[in-house]
């Protein structure tokens, strides 16, 4: 296998879609051939190094959206890392900085703002939400069945048309939410990092090779200014959110009661005033009767200074 | 046997290589960054029973390995990856830090060099993390297209980044 092959299935690995055949076939060259293994953990180093340069450049953009400045890109490199380093060991002598380490936890909070994401009160309105706090969307209802998340959870009914262009097609049917996020925005201390995490369950529970395939998504959109014309303008204000994030998972089926986590992230600019949460199930063949596709345990989570101890040591 | 301030420092130099070598398992460098914290935090609470920073490392290592096969087989019930056999082969090799120093640096340059459409190829994937089907979506490309790229994309840095550090040497 020559090195672009094994660059191509090695990425196809980091997607998560190796069939057991193609790991075997990995394995095997990479058993065999210790460059081969050399190229994988360069790779693997290459990709990180990449996913933090992006990240650190959305820090100093201050937005999910990377906006490249002007001048010079990536001056964070030149810091050597032994300085960092040198930083954090001369902070470990501070007791309150020890406590920040150990207790990582101290820095993520689930968000009470967004309501209902285990689905045990409310029933689903129609149309796009007119307020924060509610679910709202394509025909959609809330059933008892094992939960992920206490005794009820969401289940998709039918695709819709969005309100806002209700000649458009019904691809998907779609629930949101929209939260405030102002009440926040007073608690987070001015040059941290802050991310919203956005968690939710699924569970295709059709009989496992069922067509068509769905495709799941968990979406959240910040924006700045005032929700309450939003849903004369979704989906069109999408473009316009200062930051957004999604994960999504296509199934074909067999779930069989376990259910599937999704999750994305998303920087939290200062000027964000409130999240639309969307949550999607799309059938990818139209039109489909969507049938045993659920919903459940949606959690908004806030995390500073989430990934680097260093950070939180020089608090 | 370390001091806590000893280890911390010792892992924190070693972030990238460590995380690097955790989304070899979790395929997800969010979550692998998740691990690394757990790591630390763990290693921190045993530091006494480190002998030498090798020993923290290869601790590291495999604590890392094992709590990210913990956290797929919790979400997904199951985990589907790299056998424990290759994960240790590989783990005996993995570069360290000098390595990354080099890298960052000449990376820094190689990727100004791409053109925008691949700079967003590869923001897309490793910052927002998008899978490929979802990349493909939104770039408007077949996935088996977005994979070719991206092996594209990594062999053209990697022989950007060789042929820099070896005229730095030169020089």
């Amino acid at each position: 296998m020559n090195d672009t092959d094994f660059l191509h299935l090695l990425m196809r690995h980091q997607d998560g879609v190796l069939t057991p055949d193609e790991m075997t076939a990995l394995e095997a060259v990479m058993r065999d051939d210790p460059a081969k293994r050399q190229l994988f953990a360069e790779t693997q180093l290459r990709s990180m190094v990449l996913h933090d340069r992006f990240r650190q450049e959305a820090f100093q953009s201050g937005c999910g959206f990377s906006r490249t400045p002007e001048k010079k890109r990536f001056t964070w490199i030149t810091r050597p890392i032994a300085a960092m380093a040198a930083g954090l060991v001369i902070g470990l002598f501070s007791a309150s900085i020890v406590w920040a380490i150990s207790s990582p936890k101290a820095t993520t909070e689930r968000l009470s703002s967004l309501v209902d994401g285990s689905f045990e009160q409310r029933a689903i309105g129609r149309g796009f939400p007119r307020q924060s706090g509610v679910w709202s969307g394509d025909e959609a209802d809330i059933v008892e069945r094992t939960a992920s998340d206490g005794r009820q959870v969401l289940r998709f009914v039918s695709p819709g048309a969005d309100e806002a262009d209700p000649a458009g097609p019904a691809i998907s049917c779609d629930i949101f939410q929209i939260v405030d996020l102002r009440p926040l925005r007073a608690g987070l201390v001015p040059e941290a990092d802050a991310v919203l995490e956005l968690s939710a369950r699924f569970l295709d529970d059709r009989p496992a090779n069922t067509k068509p395939s769905v495709t799941f998504t968990a979406q959240i959109f910040l924006f700045s200014g005032d929700p309450s014309d939003m849903h004369a303008k979704w989906p069109f204000a999408a473009p316009e959110s200062l930051a957004s994030g999604s994960s999504l998972q296509t199934t074909l089926g067999g779930d069989v009661g376990r259910w599937r986590h999704g999750s994305t992230r998303v920087f939290m600019p200062s000027e964000a005033g409130f999240a639309v949460i969307q949550l999607a199930a799309r059938p990818n063949i139209r039109p489909a009767v969507l049938d045993s596709l659920y919903a459940d345990d949606v959690r908004l989570t806030l995390k500073t200074q989430p990934a680097l101890p260093v950070r939180i040591a020089q608090r | 046997m370390h001091a806590p301030e000893d280890i911390t420092a010792t892992l924190l130099a070693e972030r990238l290589p460590l995380t690097a070598f955790f989304a070899s398992v979790t395929r997800d460098f969010h979550l692998a960054e998740d691990v690394f914290q757990e790591v630390c935090v763990k290693a921190v609470a045993r530091a006494e029973t480190f002998e030498t920073t090798a020993h923290v490392m290869n601790w590291a290592r495999l604590a890392g390995k094992n709590r990210a096969i913990d956290i797929l087989r919790a979400r997904d019930g199951r985990y589907v990856g790299l056998s424990d056999e290759m994960l240790a082969l590989l783990a005996d090799e993995w570069p360290e830090k000098s390595r990354v120093d080099t890298m960052q640096e000449a990376l820094s340059q190689c990727v100004e060099q791409i053109t925008p459409n691949n700079r967003e190829l590869l923001r897309l994937r490793y910052f927002e993390r998008r899978n490929c089907t979802d990349v493909a979506a939104i770039m408007g490309r077949k996935i088996e297209t977005v994979y070719q790229a991206l092996a594209r994309l990594h062999k053209t840095l990697g022989d950007c980044i060789r042929t820099r550090l070896q005229t730095d040497s030169g020089s």
